[in-house]
């Protein structure tokens, strides 16, 4: 009973948290590929107004709306992951920042998407249970992409591109389907806030934005999709249960930032995967001395 | 100035530095640095709003009584105007300068290309990401004042698009130069400036985003970067 009253009472905050949730695993899985790509967020954006546009303006079946929109974004994902073929580190992230201004100011432009306030009284709907289903979806979408050889093809590219290629692996395709896995998934988060929160403006998806789905990632970890899901909760539920922190907001947000990326490059999750890490040495180390104890008593 | 240089060697000290221990590499502590900055520059503009109430703050013409000059009726010039572009040309030229020539310039370049292979080579590596985040630091105070005076006033939002607008500049005027710099510069401002009378009721961050698109397809490097061969 007070588990159904807590869901009552937190609707908004779940819903968030949840397309938080698949966005910043948008964001992580292109960047534990060594993609430093704010792409997702464009996606995002794009994926809402998609969606925004069919249900608003021709009617569309919102599921429909949603199917669509995510394959276009999709589509558009691999031509951008194909142009920006020779693009690295900070240029491709300087890239990515300036695709994702372009809709913005595209969004803000326009009049099929509302201008600059945007699109709202859409009349789509989605259960939270469906939103919920997805963001479980996802999550063991990214746990697989994170096992096996695509697991270790990623890592690879990550690490050292030449290295990859000498492997015979294909980086620029292999970039690509990234780049377009993240913007699918970004896309899909921007069609189910929308179906959610029924509105999008183009300020929705601006640099703030971009800033605080970067901090939700690498608060959480960049090597994970759990360090995603983490910092994407840290940065979403903790605001709002501690009251106290109230006005003093974003210099917490800005510090934790900093703090958590000099005391530990990988995130919250890279501190549980070191203490997880010596707690196996240990235990390892333990069993060690008792395995060369029995054998020096057998030689002795 | 130098308020923002000390900040800035503090961050250095405080978060860049620790970051480059842990990370290993000039290059892989790159993304870690980035994000780090960003997080306490919004820190600094969510403090700066709470002291401020998000009002602006008039700044006073105290040190300044603005005059206008008119050159035959062609245009109107003020003092501040001259300042501001005086100001700037000697601060470019001083950096391009100090980069190119001075001893701890070319320490700074060798750093850029080679931290390990520079510091075998004794420079004191650390040192010189001192200086020249204390530099930019300065530079980026000097740009402040400026803005400030010439339009009477600081608000705490008024970084923000500045910092969009040096990324792009950068990028486009290529890594590591400073003339490329100041071509970006003096291209983002004509865009901004110049799109009203030719493209007019196209937003300029339009025309500008595009371009940078196209540009970073063209030429990843930039206008004025060097073609870099990363590995053989």
């Amino acid at each position: 009973m007070s588990l159904f009253r807590l869901y009552q009472d937190n609707i908004t905050l779940i819903e968030q948290f949840s397309d938080y949730a698949i966005l910043t695993v948008a964001v992580q899985v292109a960047m534990r590929a060594g993609l430093f790509s704010v792409l997702p967020i464009g996606a995002w954006l794009t994926g809402a107004y998609g969606v925004g546009i069919l249900v608003k303006t021709y009617q569309v079946n919102e599921y429909l709306a949603l199917v669509l929109s995510v394959a276009g974004v999709v589509v558009c994902g691999w031509v951008i992951g194909r142009l920006f073929h020779n693009l690295r580190r900070l240029q491709l992230a300087l890239a990515t920042v300036a695709v994702d201004l372009l809709l913005v100011s595209l969004a803000g432009d326009l009049s099929i998407t509302g201008g600059g306030g945007g699109l709202y009284g859409i009349a789509a709907n989605i259960p939270v249970l469906y939103v919920v289903c997805t963001v479980v979806v996802i999550m063991l979408g990214a746990a697989l992409l994170e096992r096996g050889a695509l697991g270790r093809t990623s890592a690879v590219l990550a690490h050292d591109e030449d290295l990859a290629a000498a492997f015979g692996i294909n980086v620029p395709v292999l970039r690509a389907r990234f780049l377009m896995l993240s913007c699918g998934i970004g896309a899909l988060a921007g069609a189910i806030y929308v179906m959610m929160f029924l509105s999008i403006s183009p300020t929705d998806g601006n640099f703030s934005m971009i800033t605080l789905m970067m901090s939700m990632a690498v608060i959480g970890g960049i090597g994970s999709w759990r360090g995603a899901v983490l910092g994407a909760f840290v940065l979403t539920v903790l605001p709002s249960v501690m009251g106290f922190v109230g006005a003093w907001r974003l210099e917490i947000y800005g510090i934790a930032l900093a703090v958590v990326v000099v005391v530990s490059p990988d995130g919250l999750f890279g501190i549980y995967q070191r203490i997880r890490f010596k707690n196996r040495i240990h235990e390892k180390r333990r069993l060690g001395k008792i395995l060369t104890r029995s054998f020096s008593v057998e030689s002795s | 100035m130098v308020a923002a240089a000390a900040i800035s060697l503090l961050l250095e000290l405080c978060l860049f530095r620790p970051i480059r221990a842990r990370t290993g590499s000039f290059i892989a502590a790159e993304l870690p640095t980035f994000l780090a900055s960003i997080g306490v520059a919004g820190a600094l503009e969510a403090w700066v709003d709470e002291r401020t109430n998000g009002e602006s703050l008039p700044v006073g013409s105290r040190f300044f009584s603005s005059h206008s000059y008119a050159f035959h009726h062609l245009f109107n010039i003020t003092n501040l105007d001259v300042l501001v572009i005086v100001l700037g040309t000697l601060g470019t030229v001083g950096l391009a300068a100090w980069v190119a020539k001075a001893r701890q310039g070319r320490a700074v370049r060798a750093v850029a290309y080679d931290a390990t292979t520079a510091r075998l080579m004794g420079i004191n590596a650390n040192l010189v990401a001192s200086v020249t985040v204390a530099v930019g630091g300065a530079m980026a105070g000097l740009a402040g004042v400026l803005l400030a005076i010439r339009f009477g006033s600081v608000q705490f939002q008024m970084g923000d698009s500045l910092l969009l607008y040096a990324l792009v500049i950068v990028v486009i005027g290529g890594q590591g130069s400073v003339w490329g710099a100041a071509v970006g510069s003096l291209a983002v401002a004509l865009i901004q400036t110049e799109q009203v009378s030719y493209f007019p009721g196209i937003d300029p961050d339009l025309i500008l985003f595009g371009m940078v698109i196209a540009l970073l397809l063209v030429r990843p490097q930039g206008i004025a970067g060097a073609q870099v061969v990363e590995k053989l």
